[in-house]
C-alpha cells in the first residue's frame, strides 16, 4: 500500500498529464479545425458554377460559320483552330461527365441549325465536325441560334 | 428541344462566336429574358472581341 500523499501526488501527477494531453488535444483540434474552415473557404472560392452543376449536363454548343472566321489572327485560320479544339473538347467532356448529353448547331447567313441531336455518341459529333463549311455571309444571328436551343 | 429534357438536368448553351455583330428579327432581350426563366446558363467564347449582348449574358451565368 502506498502512504496517502504519494497517492495525492499522483493523482496530481496523472491530472496534470490529463490536462496537457486535453490541451494538447484542444489545440490539434483547434488547428486542424482552422485546416477545415481554411479548405472549405478554399472550396467557396472555387466557384458557384461549379458547384451548381448537376449529374446529368445538356450542353448545346452553336458554332459560328460566318466569313469572319476565314482571318488567320489564329493559326492556322479561325476555323480550323475551333474544330480543333472542338475535337479535343468532345471525348473530354464524355469523360468527365459519363451521363451528360451533347448536341451541336451551326449559325450561318442569319439563321442556325442544329446538326446532331443530344446524344452521348462522341463519334457521331466528330464525323459531323467534319461536314462543316465557312458561308461567305458575314451575318449570324445569336438570337435564331438561342430560339433554336430553347423551343 | 429544351423543354423535352428533364427538370433535373442541367441545361447549358455554350456560342462560339467570331462575329462582332449580330443580325436579330426580333427583339433579343425578350429571348435572354425567358431563357433566364428557363434557369439555361448560356456561356459566349468570343475569338473577336467583347460585346454588350454577351456581357448581359455573363451575368445571368453569376445570377444562377
Amino acid at each position: 500500500m502506498l502512504p496517502t500523499e504519494n497517492k495525492q501526488d499522483i493523482k496530481n501527477w496523472d491530472i496534470q498529464l490529463i490536462s496537457n494531453s486535453i490541451e494538447q488535444a484542444f489545440e490539434t483540434h483547434e488547428k486542424s479545425s482552422l485546416a477545415l474552415l481554411q479548405k472549405k473557404a478554399e472550396l467557396d472560392k472555387v466557384s458557384s458554377f461549379q458547384k451548381s452543376l448537376n449529374l446529368i449536363r445538356y450542353l448545346y454548343v452553336a458554332i459560328d460559320c460566318s466569313s469572319y472566321m476565314k482571318s488567320l489572327d489564329y493559326k492556322p485560320n479561325r476555323f480550323l483552330s475551333t474544330l480543333n479544339s472542338l475535337r479535343a473538347f468532345i471525348p473530354s467532356f464524355f469523360d468527365k461527365n459519363p451521363l451528360s448529353l451533347l448536341a451541336l448547331g451551326v449559325m450561318f447567313e442569319g439563321f442556325s441549325k442544329q446538326i446532331t441531336e443530344f446524344s452521348q455518341n462522341a463519334n457521331l459529333h466528330l464525323e459531323a465536325l467534319k461536314d462543316l463549311k465557312i458561308y461567305e455571309d458575314k451575318e449570324i444571328s445569336i438570337q435564331n441560334a438561342l430560339e433554336v436551343f430553347v423551343f | 428541344m429544351f423543354r423535352e429534357a428533364p427538370l433535373y438536368a442541367n441545361k447549358e448553351m455554350l456560342i462560339l462566336v467570331s462575329a462582332t455583330s449580330t443580325c436579330d428579327p426580333g427583339d433579343i432581350f425578350s429571348t435572354i429574358s425567358e431563357i433566364k426563366n428557363l434557369k439555361i446558363t448560356c456561356s459566349v467564347i468570343s475569338l473577336s472581341g467583347r460585346n454588350h449582348i454577351f456581357k448581359v449574358k455573363i451575368s445571368f451565368n453569376i445570377e444562377i
